[in-house]
């Protein structure tokens, strides 16, 4: 690195330190599927030379380079970490079974680095981003990934955009009331009660939960668009096409998220 | 200027010490503790940065390498998970 490089943030650096560490680990720990007994770093200490600087509230650290004389000494101690270590020090973050990914959920709200650094910090789906929101603040998540809070907001605002992932129909038992729909998606809950329409009427909600929702429709609706709106601003919209209902397996052809 | 990534430095000394040929079924070395010096330099692959560190490549330093920092590394045989 040049001198004029400002350098790394330290949160940075000791993440590439650590990823080196990881790396050496993994390769080693491969050789256990042809010896029963390998070696493993247990402790490792570093003394480095570097330069400190601070901008704005980071500090940035950058390795002293071929004649640098005055350069301060940081003094790193790492030791590995046993899985009973972290379960125990480690806040348990929930994941559902079949959670969308950060990826899924945010789109291309966030880069793909931005994404990365959320996944250094343990968030890896929408559940552990919104519960560490809650616990710690964007702020404490601003620090962590180096994202700006207000990318963080437009991020999680998007993905508490309902999205409609497929309609059912579930045929009724006595077999001639009209059947239900059932609508699969995520965020079909919000602060306000859910307004379901098809045609732009709207449908009679027999239960809704986060990531279904049972609609009774009239004989009318079933053909249309069908929005969901569980918030001002927070929309989802689908084409349904079942007025010639085909049997209970049959889904709607295409879902689309509707813009705010 | 070392150029290697760090883990490659760190696996290569740590593997040095394990016995090889005839002298793996004589002997087991079960713990290693390494004091030595570090040559460290950041390398940016794209929006990542990788962690370059590596032993001096010369016993004799001039003004043009790089002053070395210190590694101490600890290692133990053990069965693995």
């Amino acid at each position: 690195m040049s001198e004029r490089d400002p350098g790394l943030p330290v949160e940075q650096f000791i993440q590439a330190l650590t990823s080196q560490l990881d790396r050496a680990q993994d390769a080693m720990a491969l050789k256990a599927h042809v010896r029963p007994l390998t070696f493993a770093v247990k402790d490792l200490t570093l003394d480095l030379r570097a330069y400190f600087g601070v901008t704005g509230s980071v500090v940035h650290i950058t390795p002293a380079g071929p004649g640098d004389d005055s350069a301060s000494t940081l003094h790193l101690s790492l030791t590995s970490i046993t899985r009973p270590m972290m379960e125990e020090n480690t806040p348990h973050l929930a994941v559902g079974p079949d959670e969308p990914t950060l990826q899924e959920a945010l789109g291309n709200e966030l880069t793909t680095d931005e994404r990365r650094r959320l996944e250094w910090a343990g968030i890896h789906t929408l559940s552990q981003f919104r519960e560490l929101q809650n616990r710690s603040g964007e702020s404490a998540i601003e620090q962590v990934a180096s994202i700006p809070a207000a990318r963080l907001k437009a991020a999680l605002e998007r993905a508490a955009q309902p999205f409609v992932d497929a309609v059912i129909p579930v045929p009724q038992q006595d077999g001639s009331a009209p059947p239900h729909l059932t609508i699969r998606g995520r965020n079909f809950v919000g602060n306000d009660p859910i307004d379901v329409r098809i045609g732009g009427e709207p449908v009679k909600v027999v239960h809704a939960n986060h990531r279904e929702v049972l609609l009774a429709p009239e004989p009318h609706q079933f053909n249309g668009d069908l929005t969901i709106q569980t918030a001002p601003g927070r929309m989802a919209k689908t084409r349904l096409n079942f007025a010639s209902f085909v049997g209970p397996t049959a889904s709607a052809a295409k879902t689309e998220e509707a813009q705010p | 200027m070392s150029q290697r990534p760090l883990s490659d430095a760190l696996r290569e000394l740590v593997e040095s010490v394990e016995p090889q040929g005839i002298a793996r079924e004589q002997i087991r070395v079960t713990e290693a503790y390494f004091d030595v010096p570090l040559e460290v330099s950041l390398r940016r692959k794209g929006a990542a940065t990788e962690f370059l560190g590596d032993l001096p490549n010369w016993r004799w330093r001039t003004a043009f390498d790089l002053r070395p920092g210190r590694m101490r590394v600890r290692c133990e045989i053990g069965e693995s998970q």
